[in-house]
């Protein structure tokens, strides 16, 4: 650091055996500008049209649509607009020449910076004002349309003790269980399948296993070398060692490149090809018959479900050639320790669920759990997403996954907070898809560090519902899309000025350390809810956020020996019940943690994408994410190094479809889709397969979220993010 | 198990591990530069040579095994004499004047750990413009928004190509041509993009001399700013350390002609 700024990013020496082995990823490294951003906000926002009259906050502005206005485009709008198209690549030799950099800081100033007519509706307010604002609106709303009326999205970037406060607020002082987080447009399906056949929702393994005892990696549906870099290159090292690669994706990525087996399927159709997998499996008898007896039951009904799903079968639904499909089946099934990995990829459908359960299906009858080598690991995609759902900010469950139904887990919580029993509801609370439409009941929404109006589905409809929400306050380090219908912004703190812990995708849970002051009047997010809760009627008087910790350990028991002197160093893979307790590397060795300690078979049955392809809309769109951003752009997009890789909005179209529509590279596209249109740049890419397209998902002016199908998964509630059928045309 | 002497100290050390680890694992420092925890062993840049008993020549710590009964010494006469001697080589093409001041009484100053290394075992450069050979190229990354080189202070101890091929197996960048023109190359071009570069600078991590480094996001420092000299300050964070740097890349940046804007 110097003069409070953050100047470089490295990764712990290596002799610490952290699990990032001293690697960082491209946005780790050369990310952190964006807390410096001319954006950040730096005292609280307020709508111009709130005023005091007596002791009473009253809005006085315009009523009806004119309520959340502001001069701006909307998504739908932005996203329609034509823009320009994308200038070559800021780099090396094809730059040479330009005073490159002297150019990207007049871009950035242009381009990525919020505009500067978004802050024209608020006027700066102090942090009493908004507080108190906020606090009187949340408690009227309760008291007039019932805590029910009141949902807040807590944040994956933030820390678990932020996240813990966030939902003791909800649950402890307004009485709802409307607390949820992005995991539900994330990992929600694997939560659920999981929960299904082993009882838990957590990676049975850790990183390094993949390097030093795996001989086989499968990885479905996870692009992991662009989304998790540094876990990418641990996946390419042990593959140059000599383990087997298999990946099944509709993309080529880069592991998809380098892989012995490349599954290349049409997207949606996972369930038939893990199937088909398992059909050859049982037909080859390579199953592990001793694993399936002593460890599982119903896997007769699995048996009968997969009987139809022949190799051939599979080969017409998914388009692979039914020789790799049961050459991947046999190379999976004889290991001896395969791993298995999954993301997004496999989650965001409509029958995500079933997509993971056959998944699973077919890891417990090859029996590979359980052992050193052998995990299963839903790669998470958010720093802190496990953590989130750990501590309990999902709506049907309190810390430890222990639910919010369970008369006996309430009455611990509400002793520990010091509030009557039954002021906790027992109803499961709403979910980020669930809260996002008319028929939700919620008039009031309180955001922290998330940007629904980009990461939900069809986000044009959105948009509309948090324009006439009654209150909406919103918590984060710049104006987002989201924030600009806000009625209060409270501004935040990023990862560089605050403490707390994350927990990474193999259950580690990390302490980080305070860097930096935040800039301004901002507050760390710990300090403004402790402040709002005391509003709020509930009690709270922590000093820090070690003595946060010090009750989420005291009412999570697989968290029960963690402290803050223990975590320093590379941190702890819960479960970790004592404080004496080493943490665990690996899970379920003997046992899974249902009633009987055997994990349950589910039959699934194949059914197609709720959207295919067809004569008016002919491509197949599958969205994610690009190497240089993360999400919605909001901190990525304000790093100047990151943005200048890329800075404009693309659609990857294969060479062959590029040159039937007659498109070149960098030309506009307009893409359609039964919900929406947008206008993007082309990229020619091989990465993507004839007749599909791939849009990331960070850019707020060419949005993948306007043209996404927002029909959801039965169970997780997850909506169909990755398949939906558009048109392109030449814009 | 072995058991060995390393400086008159017993020690016992794994089979398969070499006398680098022993030693450093005992706290005694034997120098290094193409050596890197994680990175394959090369033992190319010569300067951890220490005294075997029994051997006639010496070997290099970091690519021998320990061995029973084996007795080190590594500061003998020979092996400081060989490190000296590597060291005035490499600083023979490396512009050091800056450290020159060490030899008329004043203090030097060494910015990274070659430099140091260099005021360690008092080697004086030469004056740059007293040379035969000339400072090194490679390829430079003009315009690259976040890594760039600055190839006349490589030593050539190949850190950053292995990392690059062997921690994130990319192999972006290699050794190119042959002798005295020996040189670091990006692709085979020179573009970064066409080579699959990721910008995960891991090559900037494991630079020892600087050459490698990356891009400070200018417009949000002032000049004096950078010049400053910053007392140490590291922080850890959960998944990166975060510090204050004053190595040769940001004095280097403050001495370019571009005009650094706040």
């Amino acid at each position: 650091m110097a003069d409070n700024k953050v100047v470089r990013v490295t990764s712990p020496d290596i002799e610490l055996n952290t699990p990032n082995q001293g690697s960082t990823c491209v946005k780790g490294r050369f990310g952190y500008d964006f807390p410096q951003h001319r954006d950040r906000l730096t005292r609280p926002l307020i709508r111009k049209g709130w005023g005091k009259q007596g002791k009473r906050w009253v809005w006085k502005g315009p009523t009806g649509a004119e309520r959340r206005a502001g001069p701006w485009r909307t998504i739908e709008g932005e996203g329609s607009r034509s823009k320009p198209g994308t200038p070559p690549r800021a780099t090396g030799k094809t730059v040479r020449g330009l005073p490159l950099l002297e150019r990207l800081d007049m871009d950035i100033r242009d381009r990525v910076a919020t505009p500067p007519d978004w802050y024209t509706p608020f006027r700066e307010g102090t942090w009493e004002e908004a507080l108190e604002l906020t606090g009187q609106e949340l408690l009227r709303i309760k008291a007039a349309r019932g805590p029910d009326a009141i949902a807040c999205f807590s944040s994956a970037k933030c820390t678990n003790e932020e996240n813990y406060l966030m939902m003791r607020m909800f649950r402890g002082a307004l009485g709802t269980n409307n607390v949820d987080h992005c995991t539900r447009l994330c990992h929600s399906t694997s939560v659920a399948a999981m929960q299904r056949a082993i009882n838990t929702a957590a990676a049975s393994g850790s990183m390094r296993e993949i390097e030093q005892a795996c001989d086989v990696i499968f990885i479905a549906g996870a692009n992991t070398t662009e989304s998790h870099p540094v876990f990418g290159a641990a996946l390419k090292r042990a593959h140059e060692k000599g383990a087997q690669l298999i990946v099944a994706d509709p993309r080529r990525t880069e592991l998809a490149g380098r892989a012995d087996i490349h599954l290349q399927m049409q997207p949606g159709t996972d369930v038939a090809l893990y199937s088909a997998m398992l059909n050859h499996i049982l037909a080859q008898e390579l199953e592990s018959k001793t694993f399936i007896a002593e460890r599982t039951h119903d896997f007769d009904k699995v048996r009968a479900a997969v009987q139809p799903y022949t190799p051939d079968k599979a080969a017409k639904i998914t388009g692979i050639p039914a020789e790799k499909i049961r050459r991947a089946a046999e190379i999976y099934a004889r290991g001896p320790n395969t791993s298995t990995l999954w993301a997004m990829g496999l989650t965001q459908h409509a029958n995500g669920t079933d997509i993971v359960t056959s998944l699973l299906n077919l890891m417990f009858a090859c029996g590979m759990i359980g052992r050193w080598g052998a995990a299963m690991l839903p790669v998470r995609g958010q720093n802190n997403v496990q953590g989130a759902s750990d501590v309990g900010a999902i709506p049907f469950v309190y810390t430890d996954y222990q639910p919010v139904g369970d008369r006996k887990a309430r009455a611990r919580f509400a002793a520990t907070w010091g509030v009557p029993a039954d002021s906790l509801s027992l109803q499961n609370g709403l979910m980020v898809t669930e809260v996002v439409k008319p028929e939700s009941g919620v008039r009031a929404m309180y955001i922290m560090g998330e940007n629904p109006i980009i990461s939900d589905p069809d986000i044009a409809h959105a948009e509309g519902w948090f324009k006439e929400l009654e209150f909406l306050a919103v918590q984060d380090l710049f104006l987002t899309e989201t924030a600009r219908y806000a009625d209060v912004v409270l501004p935040g703190a990023s990862f560089a000025e605050k403490t707390g812990t994350f927990v990474n995708t193999e259950r580690r849970i990390q302490l980080t350390h305070q860097a930096v002051d935040s800039p301004g009047e901002a507050r760390g997010d710990l300090e403004i809810l402790i402040d709002l809760t005391n509003r709020l009627g509930l009690r709270t008087d922590f000093a820090d956020a070690e003595d946060v910790m010090r009750e989420i350990a005291s009412v999570t028991p697989s968290w029960a020996g963690v402290t803050y002197a223990r975590l320093e160093g590379a941190g702890l893979q819960y479960p970790v019940p004592a404080p004496d307790h080493p943490g665990t590397a690996f899970l379920f060795d003997r046992a899974f943690p249902t009633a009987d300690g055997r994990a349950r078979f589910v039959p699934v049955e194949y059914t197609n994408p709720v959207e295919l392809p067809d004569d008016e809309y002919p491509f197949v769109m599958n969205t994610g994410r690009q190497l240089y951003h993360w999400h919605t752009g909001t901190m990525t997009r304000r790093a100047s190094g990151l943005d200048a890789r890329e800075p404009t909005a693309i659609v990857e179209i294969h060479p062959d479809d590029a040159r039937k529509l007659g498109v070149r590279e960098g030309e506009l596209v307009r893409l359609t889709s039964r919900r929406n249109s947008m206008v993007s740049a082309a990229r020619i890419s091989e990465r993507v397969a004839v007749g599909q397209v791939f849009v990331p998902f960070h850019f707020r002016e060419a949005a993948a979220n306007l043209l996404t199908n927002p029909v959801l998964d039965p169970y997780a509630k997850m909506a169909e993010l990755k398949v939906c059928a558009v048109r392109i045309e030449r814009a | 198990m072995a058991t060995l002497t390393i400086d008159g100290h017993k020690l016992s050390a794994d089979d398969g591990r070499t006398i680098l680890d022993a030693a450093r694992a005992a706290g005694i420092e034997i120098p290094t530069l193409c050596w890197y925890p994680t990175l394959p062993i090369v033992g190319n840049c010569r300067i951890c040579l220490v005294s075997v008993e029994g051997q006639p020549k010496l070997i290099a710590a970091c690519a021998t095994k320990v061995a029973d009964g084996m007795v080190v010494t590594t500061q003998s006469h020979a092996a400081v004499e060989n490190r000296k001697g590597v060291l005035r080589l490499l600083a023979e093409r490396y512009p050091a004047d800056h450290l020159r001041n060490g030899s008329r009484g004043g203090r030097a100053h060494p910015r990274n750990e070659f430099e140091r290394y260099l005021v360690q075992y008092d080697v004086v450069p030469t004056a740059v413009e007293t040379r035969d050979l000339p400072l090194r190229s490679g390829d430079e990354r003009p315009g690259d928004p976040m890594i760039r080189h600055d190839m006349s202070t490589c030593i050539l101890c190949t850190r950053c190509v292995r990392a690059c091929e062997d921690i994130q197996v990319v192999g972006v960048l290699d050794v190119g041509f042959r002798g005295e023109h020996a040189e670091i190359i990006v692709g085979a071009d020179g573009d970064p993009d066409k080579a699959g570069c990721t910008w995960c600078g891991e090559c900037v991590r494991v630079c020892p001399t600087g050459a490698i480094f990356e891009v400070m996001p200018r417009q949000r420092f002032a000049p004096e700013q950078i010049r400053r000299r910053w007392s140490d300050r590291s922080v850890r964070t959960a998944a990166s350390v975060v510090r204050w740097t004053c190595t040769w890349p940001t004095t280097k940046l403050c001495a370019s002609p571009l005009p650094i804007s706040s």
